[in-house]
């Protein structure tokens, strides 16, 4: 076992006696759970499951309309019925499942009379509905962090299956003339990809004003942050220029409307000792996401290489910035992850600038040693955040 | 949790089950109560990626001699009229500034306009039906009998129709598909 060979590891270093490793393995021994019982049930549930849904499956057009809008009402109120009666006895796990079930189901309702009744519209319109009939029960009903990253991620899937009738309202706005008023697809879909990220932080943030929900909030919000690093740092990465000559002061200003609205909300929700964190990552994530619009929009910027150094620049002076952040706060994971991210983007900085077969043995050389040098110094500023050592711990007990 | 919190809750998980029954009860009350059209089915290219589950068409409007000059796609209105002689309704489209005439059309449906192409006549989707942006009729058929129909349609132009409530909004909903004149039961 993996907790054997660890306990003898911390007593041969004489973290733990010996007596504490015996009690230890005695009470891991009593509290063990018999995975591969739990496994082959699990399976043995899936099964059943998948089986139904094919019985069902098979003999779907023998199965009336009305039956079949009978049996989703019935599942339905059942569902419902199980999220308030779990709500009003405090089962928090069986409420969660059945407000995701029901989630679920109000779709699969949606989909079916779409069948029954041969209705015809673009997805997104579906998805919207189900948002709309679902969020208000969704939200008071659930707490727990999956079930907000569960809305978080059909919030997300809706927002890209509206993907048209967004463009067009974006082209609208910054044109002020009819859809179609430009053509270029990358604009759009920075922009659009972007936009998501400010606005689920809004989201997470207002979530976190309910006491309740206030881990839900917390992790609809970090994800959306992550988000909106990972929007801004692709557009100021990729040089795809632009055919079209669109507005960016128009574009920008939707942009940092929708940051300001975020920022004030995870602002105005922290209860930190650091409230301007956020808002500080959103207002650096915005900076790097309109430089790298201003060069799609430019397009030719005067020698490749320039607008090459100049993406690298940005991109690593704002993983820095990230970098150094975490530092701040001891967060050793993430500074990690942006320490990697950086050695990463510099080597791509040796491929992008190589030409010949001499270059590039060159640059492989030269961006290898940068990696080892980077991760020495990651190293040693991950080390210096090691939280107390035990004996320092002891001494002020 | 608090008496007043589980009487909001109550009556947020009643909310989507009374938002899809009213989608249901509406549906039937169109079809109970819309006039009824029915109007040929004809192949489309490409085929759908559902293929087997959907039929994918689209509608073959018997155009008047002058109903359908337009050369650009464009929004507009078709007027639908009974001429004498045949049971086909005959559709003339107007752009979507034009008003219809009052009383001389059986039915005015709004929708997109698309002219011939070659040997393609001119299409016209009505709103309501082929999605916002699909400009296709998807109907929902038993994937045993999708082929049989599928070839129906494709080898004799005519054999497939649909029956489309016209409502009162210029839009349509699809009630049914007729075979050979005969209602389509699954």
């Amino acid at each position: 076992m993996i907790a054997e060979r660890y306990l003898r590891r911390w007593t041969t270093a004489g973290l733990i006696d010996a007596a504490a490793a015996a009690r230890i393995s005695e009470w891991e021994r009593a509290h063990a759970r018999p995975l591969g019982l739990w496994a082959m049930a699990g399976i043995g549930a899936i099964a059943i499951g998948l089986g139904v849904m094919a019985v069902v499956g098979a003999n779907w057009e023998e199965i009336p309309p009305w039956l079949k809008l009978g049996v989703c009402f019935v599942l339905q109120i059942v569902l419902a019925g199980a999220v308030w009666h779990a709500a009003s006895r405090g089962w928090v796990w069986t409420r969660e499942l059945a407000a995701l079930l029901l989630f679920a189901l109000v779709l699969a309702g949606i989909a079916l009379i779409g069948q029954v009744y041969q209705l015809q519209s673009a997805p997104w319109r579906a998805m919207v509905l189900w948002l709309g009939l679902s969020t208000p029960f969704m939200a008071v009903a659930t707490r727990t962090v999956l079930s907000g990253i569960v809305w978080g991620v059909a919030a997300a899937v809706t927002w890209f299956s509206a993907w048209d009738p967004l463009s067009d309202a974006l082209r609208t706005v910054i044109e002020g003339a009819g859809p179609g008023s430009w053509y270029d697809a990358w604009p759009v879909w920075y922009t659009l990809t972007f936009l998501l990220a400010p606005l689920m932080v809004a989201v997470g943030g207002l979530r976190r004003l309910w006491p309740g929900a206030r881990g839900q909030g917390q992790a609809i919000l970090a994800v959306a942050l992550l988000g909106g690093v990972v929007a801004a740092s692709a557009v100021v990465s990729f040089d795809v220029g632009s055919h079209d000559r669109f507005s960016l002061l128009r574009l920008a200003a939707i942009v940092v409307l929708a940051t300001a609205l975020a920022a004030w909300a995870a602002f105005a929700s922290s209860d930190d000792s650091q409230p301007w964190r956020v808002p500080a990552i959103l207002g650096a994530t915005t900076l790097v996401w309109l430089i790298g619009m201003s060069l799609v929009r430019v397009a030719d910027l005067g020698p490749h290489s320039l607008e090459l150094t100049l993406r690298a620049a940005v991109f690593v002076a704002f993983w820095a910035f990230l970098a150094w952040l975490a530092s701040r706060d001891g967060r050793r994971g993430w500074l990690a992850v942006c320490v990697t991210v950086i050695g990463l983007r510099l080597l791509i900085v040796y491929f992008e600038a190589i030409g010949g077969l001499t270059a590039t043995g060159l640059a492989l050389i030269g961006g290898g040693v940068l990696l080892i040098a980077l991760a020495a110094v990651g190293w040693t500023v991950v080390r210096r955040l090691a939280p107390p050592a035990p004996a320092a711990v002891g001494a002020g007990s | 949790v608090s008496h007043r919190l589980l009487l909001v809750l109550a009556a947020l998980l009643a909310f989507p089950l009374v938002g899809l029954a009213t989608i249901v009860g509406h549906q039937e009350y169109l079809r109970a109560s819309a006039p009824v059209i029915t109007v040929a089915l004809r192949g489309v290219d490409p085929r759908d990626l559902l293929r087997g589950h959907y039929l994918v068409g689209d509608l073959a409007w018997n155009w008047a001699p002058d109903g359908a000059t337009a050369k650009q796609p464009a929004h507009g209105r078709i007027c639908l009229t009974q001429t004498t002689g045949s049971d086909r309704l005959s559709a003339r489209f107007m752009p979507i500034v034009e008003t219809p005439p009052q009383g001389s059309c059986t039915a005015v449906l709004a929708g997109w306009y698309t002219p011939g192409v070659g040997g393609f006549g001119a299409g016209f989707t009505p709103n309501g039906v082929g999605g916002d942006y699909q400009r296709q009729l998807r109907f929902y058929v038993p994937q045993a009998q999708a082929q049989r129909l599928e070839t129906l349609m494709r080898e004799r132009p005519g054999a497939l129709a649909v029956d489309l409530a016209v409502l009162p909004d210029e839009t349509a909903v699809i009630k049914g598909l007729r075979v050979d004149g005969v209602p389509f039961n699954r």
